[in-house]
């Protein structure tokens, strides 16, 4: 089966109105809105990990990571996609107790770990419709990532001399976090109808070979969650 | 050309046996990451190589994070309509680099700095050219500046886990930076087209040592644009 592209909602509610003839599309509405959601990254990495495969509730998922009404689908209703994004939560980043080492702060996998690597890849009906590489950086955007404003140093030790000089240095901790502005989302263009009960997939890859977080101190099996964000419009009946 | 319609009315002309309505046309990226060879290079070939086979430095079978061409110079049966060109400077993830690097515990708060220099340098250089059908459409000096990639991460602020001094270094990770081509050039089905990076000035600048190992670092080229290709 074709799937449709369509440069307004105008014409995708149009689109449908022509090819599923017994609804009355007068009497139904277009609502922007957004499904996420997020998988463990885990201690070890995986050389793939699918998002949208489970429907909340199901395999110990919640509303925190995902508000999917199907497994891969949208079920009764169409989903407009307009913008995709990538995002990750760490439950504590305990960013006061850095000790200068890479494997006690999420800032080396920020800038030289997991979020610098794979390929993201949605499939519809078992045919690519977006495909781009490094998704976190390629779209890491449009959410109010922290602002984080550190002096000082963590710690300094002295050695005896005439005068002292400095043994051991290390200053605050670092902090990154994905690139937050809104342009950096990716648009969907033309966006994308996945229509009621359509199957889809969307992966971040790594087929370079599955990739452990450098934050061993941060990351444990359920502590870390990377995630993919769809936002477009639901098209459902008014009721 | 100016606008979409009049490629599709430019192919339905020249390709007269195709059914145009039924094609779609998606935005999509090509891109190709090869790997840099520390001690400097004169130049740098882009799609030469698909996927699976063998990048020439790293010697390793190129996977999807790689590229995602299947030809080489060439994007097979699709047209593509190039509206954007990045370029990125890629470090390798810690955990993929070599043992010395991997196992450093505080590489990226220290034992880097030097190679962040490197980076620096790098960035200055270069001329970027694509050649389609042995034809020049596109030439730009310093890439790394004028086609950054337009992704990074957000940093806050970098830490030292030693008495000298740390840096970390990354291109401008900024959509609102990157270069468009206006009006966008297609490359037609099985066209092969030829992409570089060209260091005339001298070679591109050495990679220093971390930890006693060498830095694995890739370069790529990400085309942006539209492709156009039959609805099944």
């Amino acid at each position: 089966m074709q799937n449709q592209t369509f440069f307004s909602s105008e014409t995708a509610i149009r689109y449908l109105a022509n090819k599923f003839g017994s609804a009355d599309y007068n009497n139904w509405q277009a609502v922007p809105y957004q499904y996420w959601s997020f998988v463990a990254y885990g201690t070890a990495g995986a050389a793939s990990y699918t998002f949208f495969a489970d429907a909340v509730g199901t395999n110990s998922t919640n509303k925190q990571l995902t508000n999917m009404p199907k497994a891969g689908s949208f079920g009764q209703q169409h989903f407009l996609l307009k913008k995709i994004r990538t995002g990750a939560f760490v439950t504590n980043p305990e960013q006061g107790s850095w000790d200068g080492t890479d494997a006690e702060t999420l800032y080396s996998d920020y800038v030289n770990g997991i979020f610098q690597s794979g390929f993201f890849n949605l499939e519809i009906q078992s045919k690519s419709y977006v495909k781009f590489p490094k998704p976190f950086l390629y779209a890491g955007g449009d959410y109010g990532a922290d602002r984080q404003y550190l002096a000082g140093i963590e710690a300094l030790t002295l050695s005896e001399a005439a005068p002292n000089v400095i043994a051991t240095y290390r200053s605050h901790s670092p902090f990154a976090s994905l690139n937050n502005n809104q342009d950096q989302k990716y648009i969907v263009d033309p966006n994308i109808l996945i229509e009621a009960e359509q199957n889809f997939q969307a992966t971040i890859g790594y087929p370079s070979g599955a990739l452990a977080p450098v934050a061993t101190g941060i990351v444990s099996a359920t502590s870390l969650y990377i995630g993919v964000i769809f936002e477009g419009l639901i098209m459902r009946p008014v009721q | 050309m100016r606008n979409n319609s009049a490629i599709i009315q430019a192919l339905q002309q020249t390709f007269g046996s195709a059914d145009w309505k039924k094609w779609s046309m998606h935005r999509w990226a090509f891109w190709d990451y090869v790997r840099y060879s520390n001690a400097g290079v004169s130049s740098l070939s882009f799609f030469a190589n698909g996927q699976g086979s063998t990048d020439p430095v790293s010697t390793l079978a190129k996977t999807q994070e790689q590229t995602n061409i299947d030809r080489s110079r060439s994007f097979g049966q699709t047209y593509f309509m190039l509206a954007q060109i990045r370029t990125h400077i890629h470090i390798l993830p810690k955990n993929r680099q070599l043992a010395g690097i991997s196992d450093d515990a505080n590489v990226i708060t220290s034992t880097y700095t030097d190679m962040m220099y490197a980076m620096q340098q790098l960035a200055g250089q270069g001329v970027l050219t694509l050649d389609i059908l042995a034809k020049n459409y596109v030439e730009i000096e310093q890439p790394f500046r004028t086609c950054p990639p337009g992704m990074g991460v957000k940093i806050g602020q970098h830490a030292s886990s030693q008495i000298t001094e740390a840096a970390w270094w990354q291109q401008n990770p900024d959509m609102g930076n990157l270069k468009n081509f206006t009006p966008p050039t297609i490359i037609e089905p099985e066209q092969t087209f030829d992409c570089k990076i060209t260091f005339p000035n001298a070679n591109s600048p050495a990679i220093p040592t971390v930890s006693s190992a060498a830095p694995a670092v890739d370069i790529g080229v990400i085309f942006e644009g539209y492709i156009l290709r039959p609805a099944q």
